[in-house]
């Protein structure tokens, strides 16, 4: 049975706050995010019939809100790196560290290439399993699983506790 | 029993099949290695995980909730290019409005109650929102010449409109931050214009109305209405002895 026009849209306002989480681990900036997530949610109400009952509104949300994002950073004409140099990086990484270190994952997260950004917010932030968030972002799952590990990797060594000597 | 990186993250983001788990949690309790490569993994998922749980506390701005439930919401800036509103915003940080007129429903419903629960400035009255308790009280007697110290309202430009009422623009401090174009009608003043801010710049710091600090959309609707002059010193204290009639 298929979900009354009321019944979806309760199910889509009960998703604000995760599609808001996922616009600001992509974006890193709140602004931006509720800008992003303002245009994802135009966009999938302007096409809400194209989606399939049955299958995961929150998937599809999501990619509505990749695709909003990835058209932004073209749009932009070019990508966000805001650090060439790793030791910059590293460096503002360690000024900026607080208490519950959100700001250094913040800023480690900045460093990553927007698909392994896209594949860490997906899976270890959103908690989407790796079939669910492969098709978020249209690849296959070997894809994800690689960036995936390839941003892990990145974030295990930027966020990795000083060695005391 | 070799076990690669690959099969370890999957085995942290519970994404293999059981026998799968069962054979390299059996693994990683004879290894001291494998165990401390499965807790960096979960470790990092945690910390990420952490970082951002906070997001989803906080309260959702209403424009979103309105957007989903198809009330239109009037947009300072129209995102059809985010570029070209954080652009804009530069110039009206964070503002979003509401025009009056499309105050109904759902909308209505959830700001009237959002400020109804902290301050009760405002109030539903045959179906339009009028001003309550302080903000009404401002209106009714604040000079913008003689605003109290530490007065919630502020009064900004009061004038007389084409319907030949008094209309009076105010702010209202605090950690949501509002200003708003009111015009009194009978007994009450009808809120015509209320404009929202996701981020009040320093609460308590009030909202001079000169023409330039105005919200875009607050100016609009003061341009809109205003027949002449905006109201001096003098003029605005006879009309408030002559009770805004």
């Amino acid at each position: 049975m298929s979900d009354s026009h009321e019944q979806l849209q309760g199910r889509i306002i009960e998703l604000l706050p995760r599609l808001r989480r996922f616009a600001r681990t992509l974006t890193r900036n709140a602004h931006d995010a509720d800008d992003l997530l303002q245009l994802a949610l135009e966009r999938a109400l302007t096409h809400l019939q194209q989606w399939q009952s049955g299958t995961r509104l929150d998937s599809w949300l999501y990619g509505i809100l990749k695709n909003a994002w990835i058209d932004e950073l073209r749009s932009r004409g070019r990508r966000e790196q805001l650090f060439s140099d790793p030791a910059q990086a590293e460096s503002v990484v360690d000024r900026t560290a607080d208490a519950s270190g959100t700001l250094a994952i913040q800023q480690a997260l900045g460093q990553l290439p927007d698909e392994q950004r896209l594949a860490v917010a997906l899976v270890l932030i959103e908690g989407l399993p790796y079939k669910e968030a492969a098709q978020v972002m249209g690849v296959p799952i070997g894809t994800l699983t690689s960036r995936l590990a390839r941003g892990r990797e990145v974030l295990q060594q930027l966020l990795q506790p000083e060695e005391t000597p | 029993m070799n076990i690669s990186d690959e099969q370890l993250d999957a085995y942290v983001d519970g994404e293999l099949p059981e026998a799968q788990r069962a054979l390299i949690a059996q693994a990683i309790a004879r290894s001291a290695d494998l165990a401390q490569r499965v807790a960096r993994q979960q470790a990092l998922r945690e910390r990420l995980h952490g970082a951002f749980e906070a997001v989803l506390q906080e309260p959702v701005p209403e424009r979103f909730i309105g957007l989903v439930k198809g009330a239109t919401f009037e947009m300072v800036t129209p995102v059809a290019d985010l570029t070209a509103a954080r652009g804009k915003r530069r110039l009206a940080p964070g503002w979003f409005a509401i025009a009056a007129s499309i105050l109904v429903g759902s909308i209505a419903g959830l700001l009237a109650a959002r400020w109804n629960s902290g301050a009760d400035l405002t109030t539903f009255k045959d179906g339009k929102l009028i001003a309550h308790g302080a903000l009404a009280a401002a209106l009714d007697q604040q000079l913008a010449s003689a605003i109290p110290p530490n007065a919630s309202v502020h009064v900004g430009l009061s004038f007389k409109a084409k319907s030949g009422r008094y209309c009076r623009t105010f702010d209202i401090a605090g950690t949501e931050g509002a200003a708003g174009l009111a015009c009194y009608d009978q007994q009450h003043w009808g809120v015509l214009t209320l404009i929202g801010s996701p981020a009040k710049q320093g609460a308590g710091s009030g909202y001079r109305m000169a023409g330039s600090d105005m919200p875009p959309l607050l100016l609009q609707s003061v341009s809109d209405n205003i027949s002449g002059e905006p109201l001096d010193a003098q003029a605005e204290m006879r009309a408030r002895s002559a009770g805004w009639h």
